[in-house]
């Protein structure tokens, strides 16, 4: 599913750009690289890319324009490319319709995995199945049960709609606001605050050891993650 | 200038108008005074200025007794003529004439006035009563009349040097009062740190010695050539504006009382020191008459002269430690420079030896054991240069005034974040946990994850697992701390270990990890310790506020939480959704 897909890379700096194009086609898949803004969106219409790995400074602009030029259903999906430091940048980029984000300098098996866990999806808009199951977790969403290893926990509504909201696309980050946004609704996008207590009662429940995690992940400054399970 | 005259008039003794106009009219006299060199102690000053111009005697006497002294004259006049009357027939007239030259005497003690009035009373009565013909006023003997002269002298001579001696004495409480009030605003001023003290102190003293409203003003710091005030509350019009441009840019008194703009409402006096102006004093009369300051100008002046030194003095000073700071800051950038570039170079080095090894010639004929060697190594030095271009960056930005951008979060979620980022290199070291999971701590995510991230590798690089971590709330404080348990922190460095490029062991590291801690620890208001604990190993202990005061949102309660509507979950897409299974719920 994830080999022979197009991807397309945008960024200035063609030293990065050859060693994403030999990295990814080593793995099967093909490479349309574009260097600015102008190109990126010009190589999504021709190409229609299944990825697309987007650098946020380019030349010509920030790369969250190619973003905005694109209605969402027009658009494949991205993956940022930025530096640690610049959370800021990349929870805008997120709430602007990236899909993820992966932290310069990063490694092959990162970013592979990124793109797997995009292709996946498919753009995001497929529809998510009734049973879910993520590593040892299983999400049963007509029971409203959530079983570890077989074994049940129970959880508050608030922490069943966190979970569920992870466990749609394992592997993947979503933003605080867009946790809150999900579960709580648009107005409670600011209060970060209660979206951490829940989190924190989530994995007291979910982990053995809630400061050492192994499934509910910290992006500091960004958001959570749901780890992908090892394939 | 009779307008300027009368309003001196109206706040200095008519005595020393001349004076005041020699001073205030004459540009050099001021620049003379504030050239001459070293500062003068306040006790000097202010003789200088009350004190050695004395006026002239004959002005000095222009005294106004009240009728008072009069009646008290010609009472002892008339007193000395019944004691007179009484004893005369025992005695001759020379006594009689010796009686009235004491009364006189007396009454010239009163002021010259009373002295002439009494010596006029005197011989009129002397001529009457006692000098034949008797109870006339004729005189028949010429001797008469130089006893009259005699008398009129001795009245005029006793007062004159009564009067003296009084003036005397009334210029010495004046300069007294007028040092007490120099020294009081001199050891006031030497407190002043910052340009706005000094002014602050000069309004506030001339406004308590002299009946006038003041304003400092100094030279703008941000528009060249403007003048802003520093201190005073005194609107100033635009011609009084000009006034004090004036005496800033030609370093001389103007305004009221001066040759120049005399027109104004105003005198500006200039702050001068090392023959430069550093500001001006605006002032303006508050109310009429203020009879008993006495110099009032150069006491003024000598305010204005201590304030234009203390106004250097703070500029030397902010310029002294601007200059110490640059200093150490441009020596601190270069070594920070040379040790970093040096330990840039290092797993360059690596990296270049082992890739090239790799790409040449012999590379495919390499043992595949040496090859993932070789790879290994290029990954791991190349993490180390991330790592250290990671602290540089961070702790450049840290120390260049970023603000955290606090949030409250709990401090397991902060250890989780680091921890999970660190599992590579945690591997399987035993990591000891303690962290109150009700710990909620108000701090910049991002930066605190690096506190940990750097504390955490810092052990793992510096000591021996176990690895300890615990948090833990004490009094007003959050104290986080990492423990090692290797071979502890040598005798003698503790905290120079959160210097920048400090290191106490010899494994590899550009010595900025626990700078980054230190310098994120501070922007927190917290604070940093390092030392050896009990049992051996390192500890290293973050201290930060567990309620800062600002910036950041107050501390949510749980109340709040409780009123925050959850949204309605969307049905699963293949929605039979039978009995809704009644979610568990749990007190929260």
């Amino acid at each position: 599913m994830t080999a022979g897909s197009t991807v397309l890379v945008v960024d200035d700096d063609v030293q990065v750009r050859r060693f994403l194009r030999t990295t990814l086609a080593g793995h099967g898949h093909a490479t349309v690289e574009a260097g600015t803004i102008a190109e990126a969106i010009d190589a999504i219409r021709r190409f229609q890319p299944a990825v697309v790995l987007l650098d946020l400074g380019l030349p010509d602009g920030d790369g969250l324009a190619v973003l905005r030029a694109l209605p969402a259903e027009q658009r494949p999906p991205v993956i940022v490319l930025s530096a640690r430091g610049q959370e800021g940048d990349k929870v805008v980029a997120l709430d602007a319709g990236a899909e993820d984000y992966l932290t310069k300098p990063f490694g092959a098996s990162e970013l592979l995995a990124r793109i797997r866990v995009v292709l996946r999806r498919g753009g995001g808009t497929a529809a998510t199945p009734a049973i879910l199951q993520v590593g040892p977790i299983r999400i049963d969403q007509p029971r409203h049960t959530v079983t570890i290893d077989g074994r049940e926990i129970h959880l508050t509504p608030i922490e069943f709609r966190l979970l569920l909201e992870l466990a749609r696309c394992p592997g993947r980050v979503l933003t605080h606001r867009q946790l809150l946004s999900e579960v709580w609704g648009p107005s409670a996008v600011e209060h970060t605050h209660y979206l951490r207590v829940h989190m924190a009662a989530l994995r007291r429940k979910l982990e053995a050891d809630p400061a050492r995690p192994q499934w509910l992940l910290t992006e500091a400054g960004v958001g959570y993650r749901l780890r992908e399970p090892a394939a | 200038m009779s307008a300027a005259r009368a309003w001196y008039a109206s706040i200095v003794p008519p005595a020393r108008m001349s004076e005041l106009r020699d001073v205030s009219t004459d540009p050099n006299a001021a620049r003379e005074r504030a050239a001459a060199g070293a500062p003068r102690g306040p006790l000097e000053i202010a003789p200088t200025a009350a004190g050695d111009r004395r006026a002239p005697p004959a002005r000095a006497a222009r005294e106004r007794p009240g009728a008072l002294a009069y009646v008290r004259a010609l009472g002892t006049i008339a007193a000395t003529t019944a004691f007179g009357l009484l004893v005369f027939p025992y005695t001759t007239l020379a006594d009689i004439t010796m009686l009235y030259l004491i009364a006189i005497a007396l009454a010239s003690l009163r002021g010259r006035r009373p002295a002439l009035a009494a010596a006029s009373a005197a011989v009129l009565a002397l001529n009457f009563c006692f000098i034949p013909p008797r109870f006339t006023f004729a005189v028949s003997d010429t001797n008469h009349v130089l006893t009259f002269a005699v008398m009129f002298a001795a009245g005029l001579v006793i007062s004159t040097l009564t009067g003296r001696l009084r003036r005397q004495e009334r210029e010495a409480v004046i300069r007294e009062r007028n040092t007490a009030a120099l020294f009081a605003f001199t050891r006031d001023i030497a407190g002043a740190t910052t340009p706005g003290d000094v002014a602050a102190v000069t309004v506030r003293h001339l406004e308590d010695v002299f009946p006038i409203a003041a304003t400092v003003e100094i030279p703008d710091a941000g528009e060249p050539g403007a003048l802003v005030s520093a201190a005073g509350l005194m609107p100033l019009a635009r011609a009084e504006q000009a006034v004090a441009r004036w005496a800033f840019e030609h370093r001389a008194p103007a305004g009221l009382g001066t040759d120049t703009l005399a027109g104004a409402r105003v005198l500006a006096l200039p702050l001068v020191a090392d023959d430069a102006a550093v500001g001006v004093i605006i002032v303006q009369a508050r109310r009429d008459p203020w009879r008993q300051s006495g110099a009032a100008l150069p006491l003024l002046e000598a305010f204005a002269r201590q304030a234009g030194l203390a106004l250097a003095r703070v500029r030397y000073a902010a310029e002294a430690r601007a200059a110490a700071l640059r200093a150490h800051t441009e020596e601190l950038r270069s070594s920070l420079l040379s040790a970093v570039s040096h330990d840039l170079r290092t797993p360059l080095a690596v990296i270049t030896g082992a890739a090239t090894t790799l790409l040449g010639a012999d590379g495919d004929r390499l043992p595949p054991a040496a090859r993932t060697e070789l790879l290994s190594q290029i990954v791991d030095d190349a993490r180390r240069l991330e790592r250290i271009l990671g602290n540089l960056l961070q702790l450049t930005r840290v120390e260049s005034g970023l603000v955290p951008s606090r949030e409250w979060i709990p401090v397991e979620e902060l250890v989780g974040a680091a921890l999970t980022r660190l599992e590579d290199a945690i591997g399987d070291r035993r990591v000891l946990l303690d962290v109150p999971p009700e710990l909620v701590a108000s701090v910049d995510p991002v930066l605190f994850e690096q506190v940990l991230i750097n504390l955490i590798d810092n052990a793992l690089k510096h000591g021996a697992p176990p690895l300890e971590l615990r948090a833990w709330r004490e009094g007003a404080a959050i104290a986080l701390e990492v423990r090692d348990h290797g071979a502890g922190i040598p005798e003698g460095v503790g905290e120079r270990l959160f210097d920048k490029l400090v290191r106490a062991s010899t494994a590899p590291g550009a010595g900025l990890g626990l700078a980054v801690v230190r310098a994120i620890a501070l922007a927190h208001g917290g604070r940093v310790t390092a030392d050896s604990a009990p049992g051996g190993g390192a500890r290293f202990r973050v201290e930060i506020p567990a309620e800062p005061a600002l910036p950041g949102a107050p501390r949510p309660t749980r109340d709040a939480l409780a009123e925050l509507p959850v949204r309605e979950a969307p049905a699963p897409t293949e929605a039979p959704a039978p009995t809704e299974a009644p979610a568990p719920t749990e007190a929260r």
